[in-house]
This record gives structure tokens, C-alpha cells and sequence, in this order.
């Protein structure tokens, strides 16, 4: 039960990491390279490791930046930090879009016929 | 049952009212033809088309294609008779047939994926869907469409009956897209390789991937092979001679699409250029029209797409998510440092440059299929939930777009500004003084080219209507006057910096020398202060210094300065009408079409500075080779006699001369002002002994003909023809032979039907 708590724990934890990464990439902080996504990634794919979660959670996180995006677009456009924002949703996109997959073909229990 | 049929006429509804909404967007009489890639087909078609069928050469293969395409404008215009209906007509098939084969392609796909069909939910979201791919579309350039716009409804079409055919394995369809593919030609030659590279790879891989993984279907590859015969078959007239261009060293298609500077300078250095401004991820997710773009119902769209996967997992969402999402990594070509370089790498297969502007070459996939996945999401999300909230959803959809697109509804689109321009509209009733001075330039023998002017940077003709705006696009002169054209620098090729030089030098003999050199034998000008006023962009902006300003060039600063400019040239008017005047230089002054040079020069500065007008000059490797039969390119007069030429040219390709030789023993010259290419060939009684073919004059063609060798001392017959020309030959007779094949395959097959029925 301690474990279990200690792993939420750590996966929250993780988490956020994952979110201070993407915020102190939007200052311009790593400027706008690859380097935070590959650190953000990893420590996200470590989560989804730990708490063997669906795409969902992916989705989820993809859908939070495309309302980002949407509110950092309205009134500025396609700006650099609108675009940055773009570059997380697609990954996040892309993620959840493998565990989709994979579960849509590997779970029959939960899925649809096609 | 009964819904079904509701929503089908719903669709079909939607359809006939967006085929007759370009209407309203132009007033009776008034047109908008300009663009780059040129729009006067909707002006004469017929002129277009058989300006097109003659150009049976390399240059050909940029238009070849269209040639069924503009003969079914000109059967539509030979009804209607008013170009404002025609293309109220052409838009009207875009926007309704895009809307309304979309729609056919969600509901097909839908319904044959689901086991239980849920009566109004796959209509519904088909209806949605084909909205929202209407939408979409309605982002696009609309002003300057061109027949590679056609794309927005012939790829789900084609998708759509490819499908069927696949599906049901009835011919019928395939010979519908067969037919499609026939009566669209235009989108499936030269000028539309990229849309139709980047659309049908991955289409197809999608319906071979839903067919055998998703319905576990055969797939039927004897009848795709030989839809594929057929459709080369009937393609070949302008296929064969795309391909043998391709194979051709040095040919036009080989240096567009594989050379160092293609890959290079087209490629990669226009990518490196331009991908942070095109590449936006935003803009292709939300898809903002061009008014109220920047508000929260853009949200609406991508939101829908996504929550979809937060359903069950379904097998057909996940195949629509893997190609919407390479899709989207192609159509923004900007997500992440090593996707960017991933793209720039991609430059390096052959050919690939032609994705350099990959907002626009993708757009049409990365649309079709966005449609498609936020389709399916929108019937996944709501397929379990009551039919109002689904309706109630849709409705919200569509009111959203609606709300978005309705200037564009309303051609707004359309009726816009020129760029460069001081607010000069795009839409404009032709002048009748414009269409009297090309029909006069249709009636002129064909022994010279024309120089329009006033001059542009690219090579775009300007000219007003009589009411509205101005056009501004490939020369009129050209297309419609059915005469090879010099409207702007660029058209004067390997001469542009010389021209630009000699006007800014105030050189008028040299600019002489270079319009004699290129075999222009005609001025076409436009005496309009309007058009050098209200376009300060044109025509002053030289490439690779880009002058802005008109006084650069004092000499062609304004129509007066082209007046002084024309007075010093010997001209004699010909043709002078409103605006337009036709003028015809001193035959004395102009090298015929096919010529005997007197000096022969080692550069073009030797050429412009002597004072000969039947002169020419070769590059290292024409010396050269002359020099091996005692021509030396020295600038001093070839000696002895020379003979005495005439010639006839009973078509575009061929030459027919009568050479007086005067007993000449000595080499000497024949020169052909046409563009160089290697299957030129000249021939004396049908052999080519004693004659070589070398390059001249910076882009044309000439023989060193060696008398002694002809054997012959008096007056010769000689021919110069067009190897290449036999290509388009082969191809109209195999398209021919297909087009025989296949409508006497249906005659046989229908007979047999209406006998089996008996």
C-alpha cells in the first residue's frame, strides 16, 4: 500500500516535471530546441511506464495544448509561442495516437469491430 | 430508412445550392483571368486549345495535358457563350462537387465499417463532414484558381469510386475514373505532378490498409493493373512526351526536378528560406478563413476531432489518426529541429523539390483527410448518444463554419485587390480594343515574335478592363494571339540582364541587337498611363537586384520615356487602336527566322556592339567545333559568297528552305531562332551527311553545312524538323487507339447485357 502510494507519488511528480518543462520552454528558456521535448518525453514515457495508463491520458494532454494553443492564437495568431504550444500537442498527439493504436488492435475486449 | 433518404437529400440540397452560389460573385460581363499559371481559357478555349495542340515540342508538355480539358470548356462556352457563367460554372463544380463526393466518401467508409447502421448518425456526420471540408477549401486562393484547384473534388471523387471499385469490383467505376481522369486532364499532367504525388501514394495505402485489415477484403489487383493500362493508355498524348523529356539529357523536366540547382537552390535553399513563415502548425489545425479567423469557433473543429479518441478504441479512428498526423507533419513541415531537417533531407529524392512550398502541395491531403478523421471522431463521440444532441452538435458545427466562410459565401473572395497594386480590383469586363488588336496579331504571318510592352519583372502582360480592374497574367499576346511573346524580363532567358543593361544604358542599338537576335519582329504596345502608375511593383523589379524604383531606368520610367524610346527605333505602325498600337520593325534590322550569319562572333557583347543584323555567336564548344571545319568565331566576315536563303513553315515544327548555294565550297552557316534542342535535325534529300547540328546565339540552333559533302553546287532543298514531335504523335495515336479499345469494350459489353436481359 506504501509502494503504491509512493509510486503515485512519483508519477505525479513526474508529471509535473513534464509540465515546468513545457512552461520553461515557452519562455524561450532552451530556445526552442529539441532538448526539452527529449527530456519532457522521457520523463513522460516513464510515467505512462509506472502507471501503464491508456492513450487517454495522452489525449487528454493533447487536448489541454490545443485549447492552449486556441487561446494563445485567438489574439495573437500564429505567433512563436503559439506554434511551440503546436509542436507539444503534436507530440502528445502522436504518443497517444501509438498507445491508441496498439490498443485498438491488441484489446478486442474494449474495442469496437473496426 | 426514411432519415437515410432525408439526409441524402439534404446532402444532394446543399450540393445544388453551393453549385449555384458563384453566380452572385461576378456581375454579368466581368471576369477575373489573371494569375501566374494563366486563366484565358475562360476566355476563348477554343483559341487555348488549339494554341496548345500546336505546340508539339519540349515547351508543350508545361500545357499538353489541359488540351481535353479546355476542348470541354469551349463545348460548354460554344452553350452558354458569356466566360462569366463559365467560370460561375467551373467554381460551382469545385465547391459543390467537393462537398457533395466527400460526403459519399464518409458515408461509404462509415457504413462499411459498422456492423449495426445506425439510421441518421453516418448520414449526419457525413453531411458535417463534407461541410466541413467546404470550409476548409474555402481558405484557398480563390482569386487565382487555377485548373490545379479542380484537385479540391477530384481527389475524394477519385478516392470515393476507387473505393466502390475496390469494394464491389464493378467495373463501372473504374471506368469512371476513367472518364474523370479524361475530361480533368490538365490535373493529371505536368503542371500538377506535385498534388497528385503528395494525394494518391497515400490515399491509396489508406484504402489497400481499410480494405484488407479493417473489412479483410481481397483486394482485386488484375482489375487495378489494368485500369492502370488504361489509364496510361488514354494519357499517353501527354504522358510519352513528359517521359521521353524526362530521359532527355539536358530536357526541360530533367532540369526542373533532378539537377544540383533544383535539389539545391529550389529545394533546399527556398525550404531554408521560407519554412518558419509557411509552416504553421495552428493555422492547419484550426484552418481560419481569411475573416473572422481569429475566434473561438475554430476551436470547435479540431476539438470534436479529438475528443473522438477518448471513446472507445476504433480501429478506422486509429488508421484516419496516422494519416492525419503524417499529413500534418508534411503540410507544416516545422515540428521539431530533427522533423525539419528530417524534411530538408527528404530534398535529396529525385524530384522531391517540388514539395519546397509544402503548405500549399499537402493542403489538398492533409484537408481530405482532417475531414475524414474529425468525421469519424464527430459519429464516434456521438453514436451512442441521442439523436438531437448529435443533431444539436452538427448544426453548431455548421453555423460555426457558416459564420466563418460567409464572406466567402458571398465572393468576397473574388472580388479582391491586385498585389502590388494601388487597390486595383482582380475583376474586370474585357476591353473590346484589347480583343480587336490579338485578333489583328492572330492575322500575322508567322515570321517573327512579339515584344510586349511596357515591360515587366517576371513576364506578366498588364492591361485594363474596360470597366472594374486590370489583368494582370501571362501574356495575352501569347495565349490567345497564338504568337511567342516577350511581355516582361524573364521571358528574354539567357538575354534578360542584357536587355536590362542595354535600357539602362540607353543603348538602343544593342537593345536592337537583342531583339533581332531573338527573332522579335513586332511591338505590342500599351499606351495606358494606368498601368504604370497603379502598379509600382511592376515592372521594375530585376532579379537579383531588385529595383523598386522607376527611375532606375529612365528609358521605360513612364509612357512618355516609352515613346522617346519607340522613336528612336525604326518602326512602322501597323495596327493602332484605343489603347493598343502594333508596330513592325525594319525587316533590315530583324534576322529572319532561319538565317545565314555573315560574322561570326566568340560572345553576345562582340554581337551586340558590331554592326551586322544577320551576325551570330557561339559559346567555347560551337567555336570549337567550327573551328574544326575552318569557321573561326573571330568577329570578321565569313569569306566568300554567301548563299541565299528562303524558307516556308508549313508547321510549328517543321521548316522547309530552299538554298541557293551560288557554288560555295567553303562551310558556312544555317541558323534556326528557335529554342536548342538536340532533336532538331536537318536534312538535304533526306540525308544528313555533312551537316552538324551545334548550339548559337545563347538558346538557338544552327548547322555547319559543308557544301562539298551535299555534293551539290546550285540551288538545294532542305528540311528542319522536330525530332521530338514524334512523341506526341505516338501518344495521340495509343490515347486514340485506348480511347477506341474502351468504348468499344462498353458498346460489347452493353450489348450482351441488353441480349442476356432478352
Amino acid at each position: 500500500m506504501e509502494r503504491n502510494k509512493q509510486r503515485i507519488l512519483f508519477s505525479l511528480i513526474l508529471l509535473f516535471l513534464v509540465f515546468v518543462i513545457l512552461f520553461v520552454d515557452l519562455t524561450g528558456f532552451f530556445n526552442y530546441s529539441d532538448v526539452p521535448f527529449l527530456i519532457g518525453f522521457s520523463l513522460y514515457f516513464l510515467f505512462l511506464f509506472i502507471q501503464k495508463v491508456t492513450g487517454k491520458v495522452s489525449f487528454v494532454m493533447a487536448l489541454f495544448l490545443l485549447l492552449y494553443m486556441g487561446i494563445s492564437y485567438i489574439p495573437t495568431g500564429a505567433g512563436r509561442i503559439t506554434e511551440r504550444i503546436g509542436e507539444w500537442f503534436y507530440l502528445f498527439f502522436v504518443a497517444g495516437l501509438i498507445q491508441y493504436t496498439k490498443e485498438a488492435w491488441t484489446k478486442p475486449h474494449i474495442q469496437k469491430k473496426y | 430508412m426514411k432519415n437515410i433518404f432525408h439526409c441524402h437529400r439534404l446532402a444532394i440540397v446543399i450540393s445544388i445550392g453551393l453549385f449555384f452560389l458563384p453566380f452572385f460573385w461576378l456581375k454579368q460581363g466581368f471576369v477575373d483571368l489573371g494569375s501566374d499559371g494563366g486563366r484565358l481559357y475562360f476566355l476563348d478555349p477554343l483559341v487555348f486549345f488549339l494554341n496548345n495542340f500546336k505546340e508539339q515540342n519540349p515547351l508543350g508538355i508545361m500545357f499538353y495535358a489541359t488540351i481535353p480539358h479546355t476542348f470541354l470548356l469551349f463545348l460548354i462556352k460554344s452553350v452558354l457563350n458569356n466566360s462569366t457563367n463559365l467560370i460561375a460554372i467551373d467554381r460551382g463544380i469545385q465547391l459543390s462537387m467537393a462537398f457533395y463526393v466527400t460526403y459519399l466518401v464518409i458515408r461509404e467508409l462509415l457504413s462499411s465499417s459498422e456492423n449495426i447502421i445506425k439510421p441518421i448518425y453516418i448520414p449526419w456526420a457525413s453531411i458535417v463532414g463534407g461541410i466541413v471540408y467546404a470550409g476548409f477549401i474555402s481558405t484557398i486562393n480563390w482569386p487565382v484558381t487555377l485548373l490545379t484547384q479542380n484537385q479540391i473534388f477530384l481527389n475524394p471523387l477519385l478516392f470515393f469510386l476507387f473505393f466502390r471499385y475496390m469494394r464491389t469490383k464493378n467495373f463501372l467505376y473504374g471506368l469512371g475514373v476513367l472518364v474523370v481522369t479524361i475530361v480533368w486532364s490538365a490535373n493529371f499532367g505536368f503542371g500538377v505532378t506535385p498534388q497528385i504525388v503528395s494525394f494518391f501514394p497515400l490515399s491509396c495505402l489508406f484504402l489497400f490498409l481499410y480494405i484488407r485489415i479493417l473489412l479483410r477484403k481481397s483486394i482485386p489487383w488484375k482489375g487495378l493493373g489494368f485500369l492502370t493500362l488504361c489509364f496510361v493508355g488514354l494519357h499517353t498524348f501527354h504522358l510519352l512526351p513528359l517521359v521521353a523529356s524526362f530521359f532527355d539529357k539536358g530536357g526541360m523536366i530533367r532540369g526542373i526536378y533532378l539537377s544540383g540547382e533544383a535539389i539545391g537552390k529550389r529545394g533546399v535553399y527556398y525550404f531554408d528560406f521560407n519554412h518558419l513563415d509557411l509552416g504553421k502548425i495552428s493555422t492547419q489545425l484550426f484552418q481560419p478563413s481569411q475573416w473572422n479567423g481569429q475566434t473561438f469557433l475554430i476551436l470547435l473543429v479540431p476539438i470534436i476531432t479529438l475528443l473522438g479518441f477518448l471513446r472507445k478504441p476504433s480501429k478506422l479512428l486509429a488508421l484516419f489518426g496516422i494519416f492525419f498526423a503524417i499529413t500534418l507533419f508534411l503540410v507544416s513541415a516545422n515540428i521539431t529541429t530533427i522533423g525539419v531537417q528530417f524534411y530538408r533531407m527528404l530534398f535529396h529524392i529525385p524530384g522531391f523539390s517540388m514539395f519546397r512550398s509544402f503548405n500549399e502541395k499537402w493542403y489538398f491531403v492533409y484537408a481530405f483527410f482532417y475531414s475524414l478523421l474529425f468525421s469519424v471522431s464527430f459519429y464516434q463521440l456521438f453514436v451512442k448518444k441521442r439523436t438531437i444532441v448529435a443533431i444539436f452538435v452538427g448544426l453548431c458545427v455548421i453555423g460555426s463554419i457558416g459564420y466563418r466562410i460567409y464572406p466567402f459565401l458571398q465572393g468576397k473572395a473574388v472580388n479582391t485587390t491586385h498585389w502590388q497594386s494601388k487597390n486595383v480590383s482582380v475583376v474586370f469586363t474585357m476591353d473590346p480594343n484589347l480583343m480587336d488588336a490579338v485578333g489583328y496579331i492572330k492575322m500575322l504571318p508567322n515570321d517573327g515574335n512579339v515584344l510586349t510592352l511596357p515591360l515587366t519583372f517576371p513576364n506578366y502582360q498588364i492591361a485594363y478592363g474596360k470597366e472594374g480592374g486590370a489583368y494582370v497574367g501571362i501574356s495575352i499576346v501569347q495565349f490567345l494571339g497564338g504568337r511567342k511573346d516577350f511581355p516582361g524580363f524573364w521571358s528574354f532567358g539567357p538575354y534578360q540582364k542584357t536587355v536590362f543593361e542595354a535600357l539602362q544604358k540607353e543603348d538602343v542599338p544593342g537593345l536592337l541587337q537583342v531583339l533581332s537576335l531573338r527573332n522579335i519582329r513586332y511591338v505590342f504596345r500599351n499606351t495606358d498611363e494606368r498601368i504604370m502608375d497603379d502598379f509600382p511593383g511592376f515592372p521594375y523589379v530585376y532579379p537579383g537586384e531588385m529595383y523598386y524604383a522607376k527611375d532606375v531606368i529612365p528609358l521605360i520610367k513612364n509612357q512618355t520615356a516609352y515613346a522617346k524610346l519607340l522613336s528612336q527605333m525604326p518602326l512602322q505602325e501597323r495596327f493602332q487602336k484605343g489603347f493598343y498600337s502594333l508596330y513592325e520593325l525594319d525587316a533590315v534590322k530583324i534576322r529572319p527566322t532561319v538565317y545565314i550569319p555573315d560574322v561570326l562572333y566568340a560572345s553576345v557583347s562582340g554581337a551586340l556592339s558590331g554592326s551586322s543584323y544577320r551576325s551570330a555567336f557561339g559559346n567555347e564548344l560551337t567555336c570549337t567545333t567550327a573551328k574544326t571545319l575552318d569557321m573561326v568565331c573571330d568577329g570578321s566576315s565569313i569569306q566568300g559568297i554567301l548563299p541565299d536563303i528562303s524558307f516556308i513553315k508549313p508547321s510549328n515544327t517543321t521548316y522547309d528552305l530552299t538554298i541557293d548555294l551560288k557554288e560555295r565550297k567553303d562551310p558556312f552557316l544555317v541558323v534556326l531562332s528557335e529554342d536548342y534542342h538536340s532533336s532538331w535535325e536537318m536534312k538535304v534529300d533526306s540525308k544528313k551527311e555533312g551537316l552538324t547540328h551545334i548550339g548559337i546565339n545563347g538558346y538557338a540552333n544552327a548547322w555547319i553545312v559543308e557544301p562539298e559533302k551535299i555534293g551539290n553546287g546550285g540551288v538545294i532543298h532542305a528540311t528542319i524538323k522536330l525530332g521530338f514531335q514524334k512523341y506526341y504523335t505516338y501518344g495521340w495515336i495509343i490515347s486514340g487507339a485506348t480511347a477506341m479499345f474502351l468504348i468499344l469494350g462498353v458498346l460489347y459489353k452493353g450489348v450482351r447485357k441488353l441480349y442476356g436481359k432478352k
